[in-house]
């Protein structure tokens, strides 16, 4: 189903949004990112964010659980029904993968209390190239800009429920692919894991973990305790993690499994485009080309790959 | 999913070479041969710890002092609580064992799943062939669960190998694959289940291969660090596979191809 | 009730403002509750001569006394901690090992020519050092996790990641994108990227990360166009022996 919604009209909708729920969409602060706004004018509309929006749902550290008096007790906290505005297709799709591999209560809980509103792309740049990797659709809605007015595609009841109010578009329209500069060529990179073209990378890494950070699909985070000052109460903590950092992968004893920089450097692009495919189908990366953008030495794994397909 | 621990009591604790003890808890936990456990001191962390035993009633956890989380757990006492969830993982692949000979390798703490797996068979005798038993230990010092051991002579084939003890009287010098070679184990309709340090399964598995077993009929136990437990925290990945959820049993075959992957790029840089 | 820990806190050459990060923030206060201190400068008279479970030292040691100081307390204490970019690795004070020793005595102490002063070093040249606390000044947090550790038996584990971690999980704009040299992928972290949050560059004031990629990290900064002496002024500013000491062969990086 599609709605649609003339452009004027637009930011009294979202203000009409912000009345009733806590509305997060990208702000320029400085860095772009996902944040709390008050009103229509504070969304930021240039570009994707350069932080994800999986900081909503994986925050830098949260608490798992409570220890007091000798027990342990899981934390739920308050949740409240939140919309996530201005979502690009790639931010949508990062969830949809982030969704797949978290089981927890308090992951879930925070995305069923979210409303997932998507917003057509119309300014990637050079670094994008979601096009290369099988995005689909999800979302609650998805806003799609053409002349002056909102095509407003609805994804779900919830969303449905938040649009009913608008009039039904009579011939549906199709909303296209953003527009890409960049390719990724090969998603089949299995045989070549031992291919000498990657110690080019892993020397220009300064496993500086800037691209898991920024990943919109790295999940991964360690386990710590916290023990309060009287030493007896703490809580048990759930911290953003990343695996490009030596620690990672090393086990009681002091062995790290990960060690070399090379094999760091190779585990983050073969998850993202190899081993999450061999389990759900579909590559992990978005081809939202955050980790391109941010690298301090500017390493290109996607050109790796296409140099690879082509020898 | 949930990171809930139950708190349990500590009904015995016993003390094995200078940095081991064998922390018995009672439990309905009921852990399946081969599977782990989450166990936490609250304010210290967590840490996954492979059951030593197979009962309703009770877990046993023989931990090394070698971290912050199990040192934590080895300065606990009888009486005192422990946090525990779990079970989690797959274990020891029962059904494809059944009617079959094994041959149960493990060295050093590695003992704990293999333990769990003897007391299995224990219980259900007439399930499997002949079983044959080789422990790797340093030195006279560190071998651990020695009246168990003792027990199990008398019912399966054991043999105990001291890689750096010459003086031993009790057991014989040896590294694992130089008592697998002395005492050689039937390999006709043969499944081996391994566990302990990476370099001493490859050797055990090099004796296995010599003798003519094939690598679909070996299993791998893995050590790797898994914190959530159940698939998300990426921690114990070794390539496309979870050491928590798909394993830390894996067919050799399964897992030797990432293995060789990982460990092609770790030298050097 | 059991006795509590004996700690001492001592300084030697050097701006004090370790100890006064103590004093000031309210760590203090939390630590009075913790443990027994049983000597502080600046608030408490130095009569205690007993032996002390843990002693504090910050500073660098510049001057001979400073070598019978900690030698003295070395004696007098179970466990040494360097509190402080100064002692770990020598911070501000050991710049002048980078430089002409002669010419810059002479201009900063032209009269008093009877100071007998040593190349400023960490204090961990000179004595046995059992724990570092890095960071110019350190950071209060990490102060008292530490003496959370001691009193719950827990080993004291040092960060080991880079700045940059933290700082990108804060979601910071990168400094080096903006052109500028910050030490943050060479660094420790575990200061939770306090300059780089704060629009500074990082000066390496916790030392060298032990993964860091130098190579890689200088063929940057020179393709930025950040000519060697740039690059040298900052790695020598807060950490430069240690950072000497960790690059192995690219320390032609610090030779004038």
């Amino acid at each position: 189903m599609q709605k649609i919604l003339p452009k004027k009209e637009f930011p009294e909708f979202i203000d009409s949004l912000i009345k009733k729920y806590e509305v997060v969409a990208p702000v320029k602060s400085p860095n772009s990112k996902f944040q709390k706004i008050s009103s229509f004018d504070e969304i930021y509309f240039d570009s994707i964010t350069q932080v994800p929006a999986k900081i909503q749902f994986l925050p830098e550290d949260e608490t798992l659980l409570e220890f007091k008096n000798k027990k342990a007790v899981e934390t739920k906290g308050e949740i409240k029904k939140t919309i996530l505005f201005g979502l690009r297709k790639c931010d949508l799709n990062a969830i949809q993968i982030v969704d797949k591999v978290m089981y927890d209560q308090q992951y879930l809980a925070k995305r069923k209390n979210t409303v997932l509103i998507g917003l057509f792309c119309e300014n990637p740049d050079e670094y994008c190239f979601c096009n290369s990797m099988q995005l689909q659709d999800y979302h609650d809605l998805f806003f799609y800009l053409k002349g002056e007015n909102y095509y407003i595609d609805v994804g779900s009841k919830i969303g449905g429920a938040l649009v009913k109010n608008l009039s039904s578009v009579k011939k549906e329209i199709k909303i296209p692919n953003p527009a890409n500069f960049k390719k990724l060529e090969n998603l089949e990179i299995g045989e070549n894991y031992k291919d000498k073209i990657w110690e080019g990378d892993a020397d220009k890494c300064l496993s500086c973990s800037a691209c898991t950070v920024y990943c919109p699909t790295c999940n991964c985070f360690d386990i710590k305790d916290d023990l309060d000052l009287d030493l007896k109460n703490g809580e048990r903590k759930r911290c953003q993690a990343s695996c490009q950092l030596k620690s990672f992968s090393r086990v009681a004893g002091g062995k790290s499994y990960r060690d070399s920089r090379l094999s760091r450097f190779k585990h983050f692009v073969y998850h993202k485009i190899s081993y999450y495919k061999k389990i759900y189908n579909r590559p992990m990366c978005v081809g939202c080309g955050r980790c391109l953008r941010v690298c301090p030495t500017k390493i290109d794994w996607v050109e790796t790959i296409n140099k690879i397909s082509k020898s | 999913m949930s990171y809930q621990p139950k708190s349990y009591k500590i009904s015995s604790v016993e003390s094995y070479a200078k940095d081991v003890k064998l922390f018995k808890i009672k439990c309905n936990l009921n852990p399946s041969p081969g599977t782990f456990v989450e166990v936490s001191v609250p304010g210290i962390g967590e840490c996954p710890l492979a059951s030593c035993s197979h009962s309703r009633d009770y877990l046993e956890l023989l931990t090394k002092n070698a971290g912050n989380v199990t040192s934590a757990i080895f300065n606990l006492r009888k009486n005192g609580s422990i946090f525990v969830r779990g079970p989690y993982g797959k274990g020891f692949p029962i059904e494809e064992l059944k009617s079959r000979n094994l041959i149960l390798i493990a060295g050093g703490t590695g003992i704990a799943p293999i333990t769990s797996m003897i007391n299995y068979i224990e219980q259900n005798k007439k399930l499997f062939g002949k079983i044959f038993i080789y422990f790797g230990f340093r030195d006279e010092e560190n071998v651990l669960l020695k009246e168990r051991i003792k027990k199990w002579e008398e019912e399966f084939h054991v043999f105990v190998g001291l890689s750096s003890d010459p003086d031993s009287h009790e057991y014989e010098k040896g590294f694992i694959n130089d008592i697998m070679e002395r005492h050689k184990p039937d390999v006709e309709n043969t499944v081996a289940l391994l566990c302990g340090p990476e370099i001493m399964m490859n050797v055990a598995t090099g004796e296995l291969n010599k003798l003519g077993m094939q690598n679909e009929n070996i299993y791998w136990s893995m050590e790797r660090r898994m914190e959530c437990a159940f698939g998300s925290c990426g921690r114990c990945q070794i390539q496309d596979l979870y050491a928590c959820k798909d394993g830390p049993i894996f067919r050799y075959d399964v897992i030797k191809p990432r293995l060789d992957n990982e460990n092609s790029s770790q030298e050097g840089r | 009730m059991k006795e509590k820990i004996k700690v001492g806190f001592y300084g030697v050459s050097g701006c004090s403002g370790c100890l006064l990060t103590v004093l000031y923030e309210d760590c203090f206060k939390e630590l009075v509750k913790m443990v027994d201190i049983k000597s502080f400068p600046f608030i408490k008279e130095d009569s205690y001569k007993g032996k002390f479970d843990y002693c504090f030292i910050e500073g660098t040691v510049c001057f001979d006394e400073d070598i019978v100081t900690i030698n003295e307390l070395r004696k007098r204490s179970d466990k040494v901690v360097a509190l402080g970019s100064c002692a770990c690795f020598g911070c501000v004070p050991s710049i002048r090992n980078f430089h002409n020793q002669e010419k810059i005595m002479s201009f900063v102490y032209p009269k008093y020519n009877h100071l007998k002063e040593v190349d400023p070093t960490p204090i961990g040249d000179h004595i046995k050092v059992d724990y570092y606390l890095p960071q110019c000044p350190p950071d209060k947090k990490e102060i008292l996790e530490f003496v959370k550790c001691i009193l719950t038996g827990r080993e004291f584990k040092s960060y080991t990641s880079p700045v940059c971690f933290e700082c990108r999980k804060k979601g910071n704009p990168c400094l080096l994108e903006e052109g500028k040299i910050c030490l943050g992928p060479i660094t420790n972290g575990g200061c939770g990227a306090l300059c780089p949050s704060n629009d500074t560059t990082c000066y390496g004031c916790r030392g060298p990360c032990k993964d860091a990629n130098y190579e890689a990290f200088f063929k940057m900064l020179k393709e930025m166009g950040h000519t060697n002496k740039e690059i040298k002024d900052k790695l020598e500013t807060f950490a430069g022996l240690a950072f000497k000491e960790e690059e192995g062969e690219s320390s032609k990086w610090l030779e004038r």
